[in-house]
């Protein structure tokens, strides 16, 4: 039996210690790290937990006999117990390891559009998605004689509700894949509105969690979600893990997505037939170490406490809306109520990449460009954005630093 | 900003940027092309005018871009008229491998004017802001081979 004990509540004060990387300088100056919805840094506790594995239990899992293939695989299979509970699915067996976000949506567009829609359904996505939650749907439109609809962002920033139950009227769609936060405006969607309204109309849904999982606890059960995908270098986790949850009978009816060993239950060259649910998903040697490290960085994040990250979010967003929008030039985009730690601007007078560029010369890190989002830059009407993103360790001084610069920035390009 | 924090953007770039000279839409043209940098968006369309040697006559550019990207349209807009292709097509990849060499590469004489953007070899992100308007270059160049006049014999090879 796996006993779980939970570390002291972390102060989130302190938390900045824990991340090694937080240290360095860059060009001379302290690291400002304001990307982490890009990719969030790592605590110590993840780095050792994979070094940990390589340096004393370390072997391919499920298949080896011996001692040490059956420590990793108790390591590995830890983490499914620990995304399970993370996200309050009923059963391990509903989560799903791939690469990152864009390869489970990728599956479900497989395995569930290809596999279980029928040709004539719609998929019902949102101008505000992040291109992964896009391209797998127009290859299944343009494959497979799916319709792709999408729901109209307000001028706040927001999902326009109405608009969407105008698209699932018709009953005609199969599958609504929304993000659970923009990666660009911060905006929140309303999950379980989205959910229930989909429900209503036949659909099922598969939310985007990439962003909303950092910063709210997930509770697929409440939510009532289909299919929930995020990705583990987000959660300050190692890239190349990603997790897919599904409710348990979709799961069921559809047909693997990669073949290969894993997955099978037995292979003759006539026939073979798919391990059950997850494996049937999960072809080929997965992401050991990564899992691994997954599973500290989870519990870390519960260390810290989703309370404690939720409210430090709400504060550093507060701020950063008040000090940047008092610095004359910038343009925040979107105006959501509901919105957290991502926001995306314009300064007049200066191209994002060259804000991100002089920011950059002060050791401040932000993201410039489309954001992989290019529908919402066109549905605003800009080319690109720099975005400030904020972490667990990010600090109201970080802040404050990036706004004052900013104004350097603005009188450097006027 | 300090001039070591804004090192990249020389006086002559910020310039162009704010004011450049030969952003327009060429008319008459021979040839159009049009580039978009995969990471940001921005882009540049392109239109030359040839002259009957197969040479390049006349430039002119439109740029949804940033500072660098602008500077170095609006600078070869300005060079590389009265160039032949060849000599268009080695220029754009001279600064190319200029700006990712590690130093050593010498910067040509036809490439000089463009050694502003030197700085950026310090930050590899950006080289594809300069490049880019060659970039379109070059794809125009290659799309014009069947529609521009034969070039002189001494051209070939
Ligand atoms: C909202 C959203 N969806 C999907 C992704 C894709 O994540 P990944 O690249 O890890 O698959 C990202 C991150 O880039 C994101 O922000």
């Amino acid at each position: 039996m796996n006993v779980i004990i939970r570390p002291a509540l972390r102060a989130i004060a302190t938390v900045r210690e824990d991340f090694p990387i937080l240290s360095q300088s860059v060009r001379g100056k302290p690291l400002v790290f304001l990307d982490s919805a890009a990719s969030a840094m790592k605590p110590r506790i993840v780095i050792d937990a994979m070094v940990q594995a390589m340096e004393t239990q370390y072997a391919n899992i499920h298949r080896g006999a011996h001692w040490m293939s059956e420590r990793t695989t108790e390591a590995f299979e830890a983490t499914r117990d620990s995304v399970a509970r993370l996200m309050n699915a009923s059963s391990r067996e509903e989560i799903i390891f791939t690469r990152n976000s864009t390869e489970a949506i990728n599956l479900v567009a497989h395995s569930y559009g290809r596999g279980v829609m029928k040709t004539g359904q719609a998929v019902v996505i949102s101008e505000m998605e992040h291109h992964s939650n896009i391209i797998p749907w127009q290859l299944l439109r343009d494959d497979y004689g799916i319709e792709l609809r999408v729901v109209r962002v307000t001028d706040s920033g927001e999902l326009d509700m109405e608009h969407l139950a105008a698209l699932l009227a018709d009953g005609r769609a199969g599958l609504v894949a929304i993000t659970h936060m923009s990666n660009v405006l911060g905006t929140y969607t309303p999950a379980e509105r989205i959910v229930a309204l989909a429900h209503e109309h036949g659909a099922k849904v598969l939310l985007d969690g990439s962003q909303a999982v950092v910063h709210r606890q997930i509770d697929v059960k409440a939510l009532d979600a289909d299919f929930y995908v995020w990705t583990g270098h987000k959660l300050y986790g190692p890239t190349g893990i990603g997790v897919l949850y599904g409710k348990r009978e979709l799961l069921e009816k559809m047909p693997p997505f990669m073949g290969g060993g894993d997955m099978i239950s037995s292979v003759t060259f006539e026939r073979s037939t798919w391990a059950r649910v997850p494996h049937k998903f999960e072809a080929g040697t997965p992401a050991i170490l990564e899992g691994i490290g997954l599973n500290a960085a989870i519990g870390y994040v519960e260390s810290v406490g989703y309370e404690a990250i939720a409210s430090h979010e709400a504060a550093l967003t507060e701020h950063a809306l008040a000090k940047l929008s008092a610095v004359e030039g910038v343009t925040i985009l979107g105006q959501a109520q509901d919105r957290g730690g991502v926001i995306s601007f314009t300064l007049e007078g200066a191209h994002a990449h060259d804000v991100a560029t002089l920011l950059d010369r002060s050791g401040i890190a932000v993201r410039a460009g489309h954001h992989c989002a290019e529908p919402l830059m066109q549905r605003f009407g800009v080319d690109s954005t720099a975005r400030a993103s904020f972490g667990l360790y990010t600090t109201l001084a970080e802040i404050d630093f990036l706004a004052e610069t900013l104004g350097r920035v603005r009188a450097f390009f006027a | 900003m300090s001039a070591s924090e804004a090192d990249i953007y020389s006086s002559t770039i910020l310039e162009r940027a704010r004011r450049p000279r030969h952003q327009h839409r060429l008319e008459p043209f021979d040839i159009e092309a049009r580039e978009v940098n995969r990471l940001c968006g921005d882009r540049v369309t392109l239109r030359l005018r040839c002259d009957e040697q197969g040479g390049i006559a006349a430039v002119g550019y439109e740029a949804r871009a940033c500072a660098i990207c602008t500077a170095s349209a609006d600078l070869m807009a300005e060079i590389v008229p009265g160039m032949t292709r060849a000599e268009a097509l080695s220029a754009g990849q001279a600064l190319g491998a200029a700006l990712r060499s590690d130093g050593t590469t010498d910067w040509s004489p036809d490439i000089m004017p463009l050694r502003l953007f030197e700085p950026l070899r310090d930050t590899p992100s950006r080289i594809v802001c300069a490049t880019l308007p060659w970039q379109a270059l070059a794809q125009a160049l290659a799309q014009g081979l069947t529609q521009m006049p034969a070039p002189g014999a001494d051209e070939e090879g």
